[in-house]
């Protein structure tokens, strides 16, 4: 008799299944958002078309997350030169609450500074996967709950989706401040635009290229994106018969100022745009320095995405740059 | 030897190769009067899967089948799923599907002869075959296997592979937990973290068993190679009716899938640390 002949009309029972957490808790967020979140978080994950693998080991992003009663945030920097950053508010949750360590008796003499966020480096696909290990449809049923014990502790997330349950504990590690940047000294450009226009000026490049050239002046055309590379010159420009308040929905433009960037770090500062971006901010500085601020939607919440990039050293010229000198 | 069959659900048969070319390239075709087995084996017979798929030959082959040979009129042969798969694929738009064992220059083939459903065009497809002997046969049969120690009804088998597919960017192996109080757990653990997936309220088929049920355990679990067990998750294409799932401790876990009036039955090595 084959175990096949064994088989016949099923019987069913039903239990709950015994779960519980016996760490202490320091870090509780729920959401039933869980497409959204990992939308958001993918937005700054950055695709090395060169060091794509398809094995295991190579599954890591490895990010900053701060937490704080206020956000959780993940940022991450590439050398000195790159920077990505996005974060959730805790009013996007159903549930959110973070308990900062309280200041004992003896931390008063010595006059330390209270940490206001939890901070630990952990790796970023693995809670993009975590989010995503029903499906990543819109219209899953799938609530998650974020939680954190504390330093040295695991980052879990609990999953939900119709009673199947899932659990992913993630580890953390130390980690470091991230970059900070000076978007200000000694003098800098703002505009404000409207991300399907900035969609658009970028949208036609020729990614090929290795650098990017972007421009922004008082004067117009404003403001200026160039590539040079194997399909020849590329420049785009905005209308330059429309005033700056009719491009841009605002604008601090204080002198004319252009850099040289590496084309594949903006490359995602754009491909954000695409994931329900509203409008972006961005900055350049006469040091090189240039910031995209995009503003993602997801329902009525509003989540600030923001990249960091620098510019190439103005010592690095080549002959390639005598084509893109501005006039 | 002679075998003469009408070919009756060609679509399904062609689905059924498709998925068994997720496991192996060639396979193994046991034609008895009653039924039509198909054995795939993957790789080594240590460490590989194997695959039993049974059809009826009453539904497949319908009346106008005719099987003789001196081994009690069954007869078995190697052939290559790429090469069937082919010719399937070109009958997709036939009603009128004739096989035949041939002899050509002393080589056996099955020959094809394949009319299209509007009767201007006739396909003759020949594919080489290897004839074994039924001691060749003995040695593919099915492991002997005591009661399982546990066994569930699966859910929905493409949310299952959804999940172990994002679960294998964690490590190579899978854990995989039956409870006979319902409940199934899939978990992959590394030094990096773990993911742990759990289901409630599943079904057990009833098994006839020896044991009596003071002596069955609770629960039991089996570690297998997570590649294998995603090969052998894609069945879900073919949308079976019902997926159980036995673990054999110590020895395999076995997958017994029923699409229609075709079971499938996979047996998977399990990893023993």
């Amino acid at each position: 008799m084959s175990i096949r002949d064994k088989f016949s009309t099923p019987t069913q029972s039903n239990q709950m299944p015994h779960s519980a957490l016996e760490q202490d808790i320091v870090f509780i967020a729920k959401t039933d958002n869980t497409q959204d979140i990992s939308k958001i978080l993918s937005t700054i994950v950055k695709h090395d078309s060169e060091t794509k693998k398809k094995d295991s080991s190579a599954h890591n992003l490895f990010v900053t997350c701060k937490i704080s009663p206020q956000t959780i945030s993940f940022s991450y920097d590439e050398g000195k030169h790159f920077q990505a950053n996005c974060s959730l508010k805790s009013t996007f949750f159903e549930e959110y609450k973070c308990e900062l360590p309280v200041q004992s008796a003896s931390n008063n003499q010595d006059g330390t500074m209270l940490p206001t966020a939890y901070s630990f480096k952990v790796n970023l696909l693995m809670i993009i996967d975590g989010l995503n290990i029903f499906g990543s449809e819109a219209d899953n049923n799938t609530s998650v709950q974020f939680v954190y014990g504390g330093y040295g502790k695991p980052f879990i997330l609990l999953l939900n989706e119709n009673g199947v349950m899932a659990t992913c504990s993630i580890k953390t590690m130390d980690t470091e401040e991230p970059n900070t940047f000076d978007l200000v000294q000694p003098v800098s450009n703002k505009i404000v635009i409207d991300s399907e226009s900035l969609l658009e000026a970028f949208g036609e490049l020729d990614y090929s290229s290795s650098r990017v050239r972007i421009t922004l002046s008082p004067d117009a055309p404003f403001f200026k994106v160039q590539t040079t590379g194997n399909m020849g010159n590329f420049s785009m420009e905005f209308n330059p018969e429309k005033k700056a308040e009719e491009i841009f929905e605002s604008c601090e433009l204080n002198q004319s100022i252009s850099h040289l960037f590496q084309l594949p770090l903006i490359k995602p500062c754009i491909k954000a745009l695409a994931h329900g971006s509203a409008k972006t901010r961005l900055t350049l500085t006469v040091n090189g320095i240039l910031q995209f601020q995009h503003i993602l939607q997801t329902g009525s919440h509003l989540h600030p995405v923001i990249f960091t990039v620098v510019a190439i050293s103005p010592h690095h010229y080549d002959e390639n740059d005598e084509n893109m000198q501005m006039d | 030897m002679k075998f003469r069959a009408k070919l009756y659900k060609s679509k399904i048969l062609l689905k059924l190769v498709q998925n068994m070319m997720k496991i192996h390239t060639e396979c193994v075709m046991h034609i008895t009067p009653k039924k039509i087995r198909f054995i795939v084996n993957s790789g080594d017979i240590e460490d590989g899967i194997q695959v039993f798929y049974d059809l009826p030959s009453e539904s497949f082959f319908e009346n106008e089948f005719s099987i003789q040979s001196i081994a009690n009129n069954e007869i078995q042969f190697q052939i290559q799923l790429e090469n069937l798969r082919r010719v399937l694929l070109s009958a997709i738009n036939s009603n009128d599907i004739t096989i035949r064992l041939t002899k050509k220059q002393s080589e056996p083939y099955l020959h094809f002869v394949i009319k299209s459903s509007s009767s201007t065009v006739v396909l003759y497809q020949d594919i080489p075959i290897i004839l074994l002997t039924t001691q060749q046969l003995a040695m593919m049969t099915e492991p002997i296997l005591p009661d399982p120690q546990v066994y569930i009804q699966m859910p929905d088998i493409k949310t299952i592979q959804n999940v172990i597919d994002k679960m294998k960017n964690l490590s190579e192996q899978l854990v995989i937990t039956i409870s006979m109080k319902s409940q199934l757990t899939l978990q992959v653990e590394s030094p990096a973290g773990s993911i742990t997936t759990h289901y409630t309220g599943l079904s057990h088929p009833l098994i006839d068993t020896n044991k009596g049920k003071d002596q069955a355990p609770d629960s039991s679990s089996a570690i297998v190679d997570i590649k294998k067990i995603l090969k052998v998750l894609h069945i879900h294409q073919l949308k079976p009716e019902e997926v159980v799932c036995c673990i054999f401790e110590g020895k395999c876990l076995l997958f017994h899938v029923i699409i229609q009036d075709v079971s499938a039955t996979y047996y998977l090595p399990i990893i023993i640390k």
